[in-house]
């Protein structure tokens, strides 16, 4: 049972964070750019959600509504960086230091509960199964949100508009060369993975059916990190796409973050994910890969040795 | 087609380490004319081409291209008319994307960049007909990321998508500098194959006195923003490498260096 409920949570929460990757993904990943909105604008999904979702909206348009308002945002560290040139680290620090205070306005305190009204994760249907097989119904619904969210970021990247926007990221000269701005395609991309990242927000609210202002904190660096493990693992598995990489980096992020927890307590969450990024970065930069190839030699040259004494 | 009128250039400006690059400094290139431009380093080739690319804004002075004035307009404005191969070969295509792609995006220029698909797959064999004569094989590596190829092989195929739409002005930054001797002397060839066969306009800044003196209608030299020698015609048909090489050694030596 409670190996169950365990399991349940690594795929409600993998599945929430996978969304949030796919988001950072764009940023990180395609455009090159070093977003830290993303603290701000996942509560900001949150609690559009929620104040929404109180003031009697189906939780499908608060939904929508949560992507919105985090394109918007997106879009207000895009301008900070393109239109006032402040650097990209900083433009996204100003945006989530401002979203602090406009998430606490919005909410018109730290949280807002919504337990009575039905939304995707708690409704008349999901009560009426047992408690482990709700659980279980829960993931797969945040599961075809996944996939609905992956399947068009990946038809998206195939076209026309998609191409320059990795083009940005790769090389913005050729996409000034193809008579285009390359700012544009900087806005839409922030907006994307930050509309994203508050959907993904409105997703973990419902899980929860409250808002807390403190949901946000260390986004970054959980995505971040799915992120990382999903692009080495879509590198090593030739046919994976990177996006399909970083739902699986996700999962996996969330599987061994709760086994440390469970071991350790969650007193220590934040410094756990600190400690994960940490490895998952040093793993990225192959500094361990190659300590444990080194090791991994050794051992074989002292076995081989062993076996000529022999 | 090309004018440069008075153009000032200063950098560092309002700083002890301020300098006039350009003052007054007058150019123009007729239609259909290949350029070749040599110099010493820091005599203002390169910033000659980004003023008129847009990647550099002049201080003072105007420039037209095809009597239209551009001195105000965007440098991703003017790219919609001017081609560009640079000498650092990850700079012309996306390396992340495969050949197909790269050239999807550049056979695209100068339309809409919407929700369609970004590769039609019927246009591949199209891509492979452009690339095979250029003898590289580069027609059988159609999905390959172009971070893949070796510098030759990119700046083949950057010159080719800088050149795959009708542009007025193409301009090349010593794009054979990083290549070894034999696939820079191809990749130049090419080069002016390209631009006979497109009659292309074209600036080429080269380090190469013999690419100078051997391909291009006219050779101008450069030296700390002034033009020291241009002969076109019968007068740069005339030109040696031995001429271009005193000249080049007198301006040198009177840089001390
Ligand atoms: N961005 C810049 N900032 C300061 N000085 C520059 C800059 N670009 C060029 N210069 C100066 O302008 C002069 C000409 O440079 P450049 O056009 O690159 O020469 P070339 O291409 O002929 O070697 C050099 O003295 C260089 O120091
Ligand atoms: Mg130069």
């Amino acid at each position: 049972m409670f190996f169950l409920n365990q399991t349940s949570t690594i795929l409600q929460m993998g599945f929430i964070y996978a969304i949030v990757g796919l988001g950072v993904y764009i940023t990180y990943k395609i455009l090159d750019f070093p977003d830290l909105s993303v603290d701000g604008t996942f509560p900001l999904g949150g609690v559009v959600f929620a104040v929404l979702l109180t003031a009697g909206c189906p939780w499908a348009v608060a939904m929508i509504a949560a992507f919105v308002a985090g394109a918007a945002a997106g879009l207000v560290t895009g301008l900070l960086h393109v239109k006032l040139k402040i650097n990209g680290l900083l433009s996204g620090i100003i945006t989530m230091t401002a979203l602090l205070s406009v998430n606490y306005l919005i909410a018109g305190g730290p949280m807002v509960s919504f337990s009575q009204e039905s939304t995707l994760l708690s409704n008349g249907f999901l009560s009426g199964l047992p408690r482990t097989a709700a659980n279980f119904m829960q993931a797969f619904f945040i599961l075809l949100f996944v996939i609905l969210c992956k399947v068009l970021l990946d038809l998206f990247l195939k076209t026309k508009c998609g191409f320059l926007l990795r083009a940005t990221g790769d090389n913005p000269q050729l996409v000034t060369q193809t008579g285009k701005n390359t700012d544009n395609y900087k806005m839409l991309g922030l907006s994307l993975a930050n509309g994203l990242v508050a959907l993904a927000g409105s997703l973990y609210c419902q899980y929860g059916s409250v808002y807390n202002s403190s949901m946000g904190t260390g986004t970054v660096v959980i995505a971040l990190a799915c992120v990382i493990i999903g692009c080495v693992i879509a590198k090593h598995i030739r046919i994976m796409a990177n996006t399909t990489g970083v739902v699986i980096g996700a999962l996996l992020y969330y599987a061994i973050l709760s086994i440390a927890m469970l071991l350790l307590g969650s007193d220590y969450t934040k410094l756990i994910v600190a400690v994960l990024f940490v490895i998952v970065l040093l793993f990225d930069s192959g500094l361990i890969g190659r300590k444990l190839k080194n090791l991994f030699r050794r051992e074989k040259r002292k076995s081989a040795e062993g076996d000529n004494h022999a | 087609m090309l004018e440069l009128k008075g153009i000032r250039k200063v950098f560092n400006k309002g700083t002890p380490d301020e300098s006039v690059l350009f003052d007054g400094f007058d150019f123009s290139v007729r239609e259909g004319e290949f350029v070749s431009i040599v110099g010493s380093n820091g005599s203002g080739k390169t910033t000659l081409l980004n003023l008129v690319s847009g990647s550099v804004l002049p201080d003072g002075g105007k420039i037209f291209l095809k009597g239209e004035d551009i001195t105000d307009q965007k440098e991703f404005v003017r790219a919609r008319r001017i081609g560009r191969v640079f000498q650092d070969p990850s700079l012309g295509a996306a390396n992340g994307m495969t050949i197909a792609e790269n050239m999807a995006i550049a056979e695209n220029k100068g339309r809409a960049y919407g929700l369609s698909a970004g590769l039609n797959k019927k246009r591949v064999a199209a891509y492979r007909d452009i690339l095979h004569p250029l003898g590289l094989g580069l027609e059988d590596r159609m999905n390959v990321p172009v971070g893949a190829l070796s510098g030759g092989q990119r700046q083949v195929l950057a010159l080719t998508v800088a050149t795959m739409t009708p542009i007025d002005l193409l301009l090349l930054d010593e794009h054979t500098a990083a290549l070894d001797p034999k696939t820079a002397e191809q990749t130049m060839a090419l080069t002016d194959r390209i631009v006979r066969e497109k009659k292309i306009t074209t600036l080429m800044v080269t380090h190469n006195l013999r690419f100078a003196e051997q391909y291009g209608t006219r050779l101008c030299m450069f030296d700390k923003g002034h033009i020291v020698l241009d002969a076109a015609g019968e007068e740069k048909a005339q030109k040696k490498v031995e001429d271009l090489l005193a000249l080049f050694n007198e301006i040198s030596i009177e840089c001390g260096n």
